[in-house]
This record gives C-alpha cells, sequence and structure tokens, in this order.
C-alpha cells in the first residue's frame, strides 16, 4: 500500500506511525492480522522512516490481513478511518509473500522547494544555487555531520547521491529534487545537505516523493513490482 | 508582561507563525492539533467558546478524563465549542515571549484571550505556577481584579476546587464536584448572558445561583493576628457555605462514545472507562475519597456497550477500567470475565489501574499484563498493622504476605511496595516495619525463586504524607523538611542489600505541596512572586527550584511552616470553611480521635453508615450494580 503524509502527520514518529496505522485498521473494521504470542501486534511493515517534520507522497506498508479484501475496498475504508495528514493513494492485494519493504527499496527521491531572494541586478543569487549544486555534485567527497547515537560523526554522503534535478517554479523558487541511496551503506538524510547550500537559500519545504526498487537498469516504485 | 495588541496578525498569518513556531521545537506532535476524533467548529455558527486547559504539558494533560470527558460533552452541544490546550514545554515558551506571539489553542490556534472562558482543571497543587504562567502567555492579566469585560471568565475545577484559596484571586469561578451537569447550566447561562448583553458582574450574580458554583470575589476573609482565619462573611447574598455538586443517578450520566486519539504516545494512552465512582473506605489521608462520595457503581451491560463503542471510534488497543479503586465493583470479575473474552482476541488488553493487595489475584494481574511479568505494585501504605488501622487500611501484614508470596508463585519477580511517612502517630517503630516487611517479602520471594535469586527485587517506594482539605487528618501537622530527610536516611540504611531498592520524593517538592493543599488567599502573592522569578512545573524534579520559592515566602513575609507545621485547632475556622464536600464536621473530628487509637472504621457499602453525612446533606445514597460486597 501506498500513502501520503502531510500537515499534522508530519510530526508523528515512525513508531507513533504504526500504532496510528494500527488503530485506523481496527477502527476501519479491517481484519489485520495478529503476530503470534501473548501479546499479539498487527502484521504491518512500513518501509524507509521518514525524518520527523518531512511530507511525503510516498509512503509504503505492508499489511496481512486474513480476509480477501479487494485493494480499493481497503483504500476507501483505510481514508475513512485515518487521521488528518494520512492517506491511502494505492493498494495493490496481492497472495504471494512480498520481500520486505526496508530490504527492497534502495532508492529515495526528496524535492525541496527552495527560495532565493531576488534582489535587483544580482542574478548572480539565482546562479548561485545552480552552480553550487554543480560544484557538490563533481567533488569527490562530501562531508556531512550526523549524530549516531548521541555522538557526532562525520561521514562521507558523496557515494550515496545518485542525481538531482533543478528547476525553477517561478521569479525567486526552485524546486530541487534529489535522489538518493537508501540501503545498508546508509542513506542521505534530507537535512544532511542543507550546510552545503549558499546562505542566501531558504529552505520552504521538504518532501519524500519517490521511494524506488532498483535493480539494474529497471527501476520501479514498490507497487510497480508486484505482478511482474 | 508582552504586549500582544502592539501586534496585530490575521487568523491566517498567525496560524503560519505557529506552524513555523511548532515545527522547530522538540516534539510539536504536542501542538500540531488535528488528532483522530478532536473537533473543530467553526465559530460563526456558536456561541460560546470555552478552551480546556491542563497545566501541565500534553502527555500528561490529554490522558485526563475529566477534560476529555467536559470536551466532548461541551462539544456534543451545536451552539459551544471546546478546544483545548496544554502548558508549553520550555522550549516553545521560549519561543512564544520571543516572537510575542499568544499561546493558542490546539484546535484553532486562536489565542487564549478569544474565548468566552477559560476552563483550568486543578488536578495538584503543584501545577499553580503554570497556570499563571499560561495566562501570562496569553497576555491575560492574572488578577481578577485587572481583568475587563472582554477578557475571558477564569474557572477552575477538580480536586483542587475544594481548597481553591491560594488561586482566589485569580480565578472568577469555580466549580466544586461533578462537572457533567454544571458545567451545562454554567454555559446555559453564558449564552444568556451573551444575548442580554449582560455585564460580567450581572452574569456572576445568575452564576452565583447555581449550586457548586463557588464565586471567590464574594466572600470576604478576615484574618486574626496569628494569622489564622478570623471569619469568612459571604456578600451580595452569596450563600454562606458553597455545597459540591453530584450526580445522583450515576448511570445516566454523561458517557461520551469517542475519545482523541493522540499521534504521539501520552501517559494513559488507551480508553478509560470510569465504572464507579467515589469510594467508602473511608481511609483518613485520602483526599479523593472524601471528596467524591458517595459511591455510585455503573451497570454492567453499561460499561459494554459503552467499551464497544468507544472502541470502534477510537480503535484503542487497551482498555482500562478506571476509579479510585476498581477491584471494589460488584461485578468487577464478570466484567472482566466477558470483555476479556470478547476482546482478547482482537488483540485488546483490559487493565485496571491499580490492585488493591486484598484483592490481588495472580490470574487477574497476568491478563492485565498481557501475558508478561512485569513488576506489580502494592501499596501496604505504612510499615505496621497499628499504622494501617490509624489510617482506616483495613489490611494485615498476614494479608500482604500472603498477596506478594502468591505474586512471586506465580511467577513474578519484581514487586514494588508503596508507603508514605510522616503519617500522623508514626514512630521509628513503623518505619522499622517497613524495613522488616520488605525483608520478609524479599526473603519470600527469593525462597520460591530458589534458582533465580538474584533476579528477584523489591522496590521500597515512599512519598511524604500530606495532609489535606476535607480530610480527617486536616488538621494534623505535616512533617518538616529535616524531619522528612531523616526518616528517609533511616529507611535508605535499613534497605541496603542485595535485591532491595528504595526511591523516595524530593521532601522539598512535598512541603510546598503541603503549604497549597491547606493554603489561604494570601498565598496568591507568593504565587505571583514565584512565577515572576521563574517557578513552573514544580512537580517536575527538573524544574522544582526551592531557592526561588523560599525567596518568594519571604517577600511576602509568610512562613511556609504556618501552613504545614502547626496542629490546627477543631474550632479554627479553616480557609477552606465554606466549601463542602457534604462532609459533616463531627465525623471528621471523630474519624481523627479514633486514628489517635488506631481504630477502624466500617465501610458504608457493608450497609452500617458511619455517618459521614455526605448521602442526607446532598440526597443521595450509595448504589452498587447488584454483585456481592466486597471489603
Ligand atoms: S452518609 Fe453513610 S452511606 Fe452515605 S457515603 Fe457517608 S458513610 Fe456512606
Amino acid at each position: 500500500m501506498c500513502y501520503q503524509i502531510s500537515g499534522p502527520a508530519r510530526f508523528i514518529s515512525h513508531l507513533d506511525i504504526i500504532r496510528t496505522l494500527g488503530r485506523a485498521l481496527r477502527r476501519a473494521g479491517l481484519s489485520i492480522a495478529y503476530s503470534q504470542g501473548f501479546h499479539p501486534l498487527p502484521r504491518l511493515s512500513l518501509g524507509p522512516p521518514l525524518p520527523l517534520g518531512i511530507e511525503s507522497t510516498a509512503e509504503y506498508a505492508d499489511l496481512v490481513f486474513t480476509e480477501a479484501y479487494p485493494g480499493e475496498e481497503i483504500k476507501s475504508r483505510l481514508n475513512t478511518s485515518l487521521p488528518l495528514g494520512l492517506e491511502v493513494t494505492e493498494v495493490k492485494a496481492v497472495k504471494e509473500k512480498v520481500r520486505s519493504l526496508t530490504s527492497a527499496i534502495n532508492q529515495l527521491d526528496y524535492e525541496y522547494l527552495i527560495k532565493i531572494p531576488i534582489s535587483k541586478g544580482s542574478a548572480g543569487d539565482e546562479d548561485s544555487l545552480t552552480k553550487c549544486l554543480q560544484e557538490l555534485w563533481g567533488r569527490e567527497e562530501l562531508l556531512a555531520t550526523k549524530m549516531k547515537k548521541g555522538v557526532e560523526k562525520v561521514v562521507d554522503i558523496r557515494a550515496l547521491w545518485k542525481g538531482y534535478h533543478l528547476s525553477n517554479v517561478k521569479e525567486g523558487l526552485y524546486r530541487l529534487k534529489l535522489e538518493v541511496e537508501y540501503g545498508p551503506a546508509g542513506t542521505i538524510r534530507p537535512e544532511d545537505l542543507l550546510p552545503f547550500l549558499p546562505s542566501a537559500c531558504t529552505v520552504e519545504r521538504i518532501r519524500r516523493v519517490g521511494a524506488w526498487i532498483v535493480r539494474g537498469d529497471h527501476k520501479k516504485t514498490p507497487l510497480g513490482i508486484l505482478g511482474t | 508582561m508582552t504586549d500582544l495588541t502592539t501586534k496585530l496578525y490575521s487568523m491566517d498569518e498567525l496560524s503560519k507563525e505557529y506552524e513555523r513556531l511548532i515545527a522547530g521545537v522538540e516534539k510539536p506532535g504536542r501542538y500540531c492539533g488535528g488528532e483522530f476524533n478532536s473537533v473543530v467548529k467553526d465559530w460563526t455558527e456558536t456561541s460560546v467558546r470555552v478552551v480546556l486547559a491542563f497545566p501541565d504539558i500534553y502527555e500528561i494533560g490529554l490522558s485526563h478524563q475529566g477534560l476529555r470527558l467536559l470536551y466532548h460533552l461541551i462539544n456534543q452541544e451545536e451552539d459551544y465549542v471546546a478546544e483545548r490546550v496544554y502548558a508549553p514545554a520550555h522550549d516553545l515558551e521560549e519561543k512564544l515571549q520571543s516572537t510575542g506571539l499568544p499561546l493558542f489553542s490546539l484546535e484553532t490556534r486562536r489565542p487564549l484571550s478569544a474565548f468566552d472562558l477559560i476552563g483550568f482543571t486543578l488536578q495538584y497543587e503543584l501545577s499553580y505556577t503554570n497556570i499563571l504562567n499560561m495566562l501570562k502567555l496569553s497576555g491575560i492579566p492574572w488578577r481578577r481584579a485587572e481583568r475587563g469585560e472582554d477578557h475571558p471568565l477564569v474557572i477552575g475545577g477538580g480536586p483542587g476546587s475544594f481548597n481553591p484559596e491560594p488561586l482566589a484571586d485569580f480565578f472568577d469561578l469555580f466549580l466544586l464536584g461533578e462537572g457533567e451537569e454544571a458545567v451545562l447550566e454554567i454555559l446555559a447561562l453564558c449564552v444568556e448572558a451573551k444575548r442580554k448583553s449582560r455585564t460580567k458582574m450581572e452574569l456572576k450574580r445568575e452564576l452565583m445561583k447555581v449550586p457548586g458554583v463557588y464565586l471567590p470575589e464574594f466572600y470576604k476573609v478576615v484574618y486574626k493576628q496569628d494569622g489564622t482565619v478570623e471569619s469568612i462573611t459571604p456578600l451580595d447574598g452569596a450563600p454562606a457555605r458553597v455545597e459540591k455538586r453530584v450526580i445522583a443517578d450515576f448511570n445516566k450520566a454523561f458517557i461520551p462514545d469517542t475519545e482523541i486519539v493522540p499521534y504521539i504516545e501520552t501517559i494513559h494512552d488507551r480508553l478509560m472507562l470510569e465504572i464507579l465512582r467515589g469510594c467508602s473506605r473511608g481511609c483518613r489521608f485520602c483526599q479523593a475519597g472524601m471528596l467524591y462520595r458517595p459511591v455510585r457503581e455503573r451497570d454492567e451491560q453499561l460499561i459494554i456497550d459503552s467499551i464497544e463503542k468507544i472502541l470502534k471510534h477510537t480503535g484503542y488497543e487497551e482498555v482500562s477500567l478506571t476509579s479510585l479503586s476498581s477491584t471494589d465493583h460488584t461485578r468487577i470479575r464478570d466484567l472482566i470475565g466477558v470483555l476479556t473474552d470478547c476482546y482478547s482476541p482482537q488483540g485488546i488488553n483490559i487493565s485496571l489501574p491499580s490492585m488493591r493487595i486484598d484483592a490481588f489475584s495472580p490470574e487477574l494481574a497476568e491478563s492485565f499484563q498481557g501475558g508478561r511479568k512485569a513488576s506489580l505494585t502494592f501499596a501496604p501504605e505504612a510499615g505496621t498493622d497499628r499504622l494501617r488501622r490509624v489510617i482506616n487500611k483495613n489490611l494485615t501484614h498476614a494479608e500482604i504476605i500472603q498477596a506478594t508470596r502468591a505474586a512471586f508463585e506465580a511467577g513474578w519477580q519484581k514487586l514494588k511496595l508503596y508507603f508514605m511517612i510522616g503519617l500522623p502517630t508514626e514512630t521509628d517503630e513503623d518505619l522499622d516495619g517497613i524495613v522488616a516487611l520488605a525483608r520478609e517479602i524479599l526473603e519470600n520471594g527469593q525462597r520460591i525463586h530458589e534458582k533465580r535469586r538474584g533476579q528477584v527485587r523489591v522496590t521500597v517506594s515512599v512519598s511524604t504524607f500530606v495532609p489535606k482539605a476535607h480530610t480527617p487528618f486536616q488538621w494534623r501537622p505535616q512533617i518538616t523538611v529535616e524531619e522528612t530527610l531523616e526518616k528517609q536516611e533511616r529507611l535508605r540504611a535499613g534497605l541496603r542489600g542485595r535485591g532491595l531498592q528504595f526511591s523516595w520524593h524530593e521532601a522539598k517538592t512535598s512541603q510546598l505541596e503541603g503549604v497549597f493543599s491547606r493554603g489561604d488567599r494570601r498565598l496568591g502573592r507568593v504565587l505571583e512572586q514565584a512565577v515572576a522569578l521563574g517557578c513552573k512545573f514544580d512537580s517536575w524534579d527538573d524544574w522544582f527550584n526551592w531557592e526561588q520559592w523560599c525567596a518568594a515566602f519571604q517577600g511576602c513575609g509568610i512562613e511556609p511552616e504556618f501552613y504545614t507545621a502547626r496542629r490546627r485547632f477543631y474550632d479554627e475556622v479553616l480557609p477552606w470553611s465554606h466549601l463542602s464536600p457534604g462532609l459533616d464536621l463531627d465525623y471528621l473530628i471523630a474519624e481523627d480521635q479514633r486514628a489517635e487509637k488506631a481504630m477502624l472504621t466500617e465501610d458504608c457499602r457493608t450497609g452500617k453508615c458511619p455517618g459521614c453525612g455526605v448521602c442526607p446533606s446532598l440526597k443521595v445514597t450509595p448504589k452498587t450494580a447488584g454483585g456481592g460486597v466486597n471489603i
């Protein structure tokens, strides 16, 4: 299933999303399967965790039901039970077991909405973003400071950066799409890039807009890969 | 105080500003609103707007059952709006101050000053500084006298309204007792006042006629030279005694069919259904037991049906059957049986907030913990049988040993024992009794878990007894900080050793609680000074600042010991004498004297009424759901 996160729901942590979905499923009266054991948990697993405060149009979840519902029914019933900011966009019902989302997904796309104040006669500001990205892309090493279990760690994120695309929305407003790797080697968190951007830029919004399973030349969404 | 009028924002701009503030704080989920089942109304279609305020952080506030209930009760009426606000944590407070933006409601992000009423719940004395702080962050003057016609009415409810005197200068009115009926009566008068363009004063005169409503400005308090109260005189036709509200038929009382389901985890993140109200066991230290009499049980079927409805609307995975003492419900076993059979296959757990030692059964406890054997808590309250009789806790050493042994035998390895220190008549012998009891229980546990002796753990948790208004111990002195520390030290020394753990309450926090729980109106100034000095979140150890409090007391020329360490006289006019939960003074005195002689008093559910006075004075009767009374 694919769902979106927006508005207040972007402040829900990964664990809280699981609980929230579990409760929405109960409210919808959909019979989700439970894990074995004395403290049964609904069988629902999510894709790569979304950083707090970031919206997304490309979140994925695997759910196991005890009844065979058509995908459309799951979508409509769940959508009436979800809180503000969570919305299911597509459901595909399959019979077979699937690979876990976190191990299958290996690319994530983020979209930044960037504002650059335009002062008259200095088109340089606008150019600076383009140039800056070109320069960053050309580097062999990009050192970002990450917090790992409370300790600061410097890591090279260049190898995890797969590509980017910059487009102009309107005067002074740019859309930057960033493609990053996700997997055992790590990933780039959207905020990792911020210190590298020109200081004149203000990032208005960051959204996750894609999660992909890339195999060689083939690139498919977790739903797209089903049934192929 | 920040001047909010200099910055005028449109609703839209405000909303954006807030959005930015919220995104930059530690747990934005506390302030973003929009939770499932929260109610957002169009203000233009309503006539009275209330903001329900909880003077502590979201995770605690949202868990509060009383406010949850009032929220839905009010919103159920088309003409009324109820929104919510909680105390902002430090980071948001700083941002509000630096931007000059006022504190806002969760639903429509309106400043509190835009509402007609602000309803604070007074759950514990140590939240009083947060109340003033929240008003300050809203740009609303603390003192009632400084507020004008356009400011909201500031209302208080909850146990604190039975002695709200330290807050008397800040609030317009307090509601005593149960709110399900009275709140709607108050709101109806507010609608009428708006329609007839009544002044605040005219409205207050109308409100005065609502039973349970206490308007502090209509009472003149005169003090004696020694600081005690000389007289409390009602003015302008105010009733000499305000009697609490009580719901006579608890089966007919409002039960919301839904609950707000938070995005982030709160302290009680589950369905809570109140299965009975009141407690008649008569523990002499317990204020809640005295304030919420008589006992009224809800019918089994009503409970079952309500749970079904609320679960459907919330999707909760746990149901807690709440009350002051849930195992007292006469149908509790059947109830738990039916609910467990119905819900455990769906992965929904049934639990009780606490379990009395004498009602302990390993099977029940196990089902509550979802089959896990986490730690179990028991509350012997005192270390010896004698002291337990003093507080009217009808529980013997043998019963405690039996229950704890049963717990170990059923597989538990970690037990927590809860006690109070500083109870009236307490001696070293009683403290040593705590140590001896804990050691005996530990040894039993180690014997039972022979092969895993090392894992057996007994934690002794002690709090300091704080005498409360309207209890038989309301005249008793509270132990001083020094005495508390000495007693804690004695326990700490006795509880050294493998398998034993000791935890305690900060002695100074209990002193402050003691001052305000039996305080008078002169403390209002101290509260103001303390807030000005930065005191807030006093119940949080990392925020509590005793030095600042001492400075505030000194600045006002008030000695905290006057309120805590003094033995009061039976014929003294207590600051809360004009406020009544329906108890007879003679009953409270008799109970205090029986305590001195370590004599037990019966629970009225046996049919023998010890005459607390509630039933005749409020024209109510205790009611059980029909099962056998379990004493
Ligand atoms: S008046 Fe008697 S029966 Fe009623 S609550 Fe008090 S003790 Fe119980």
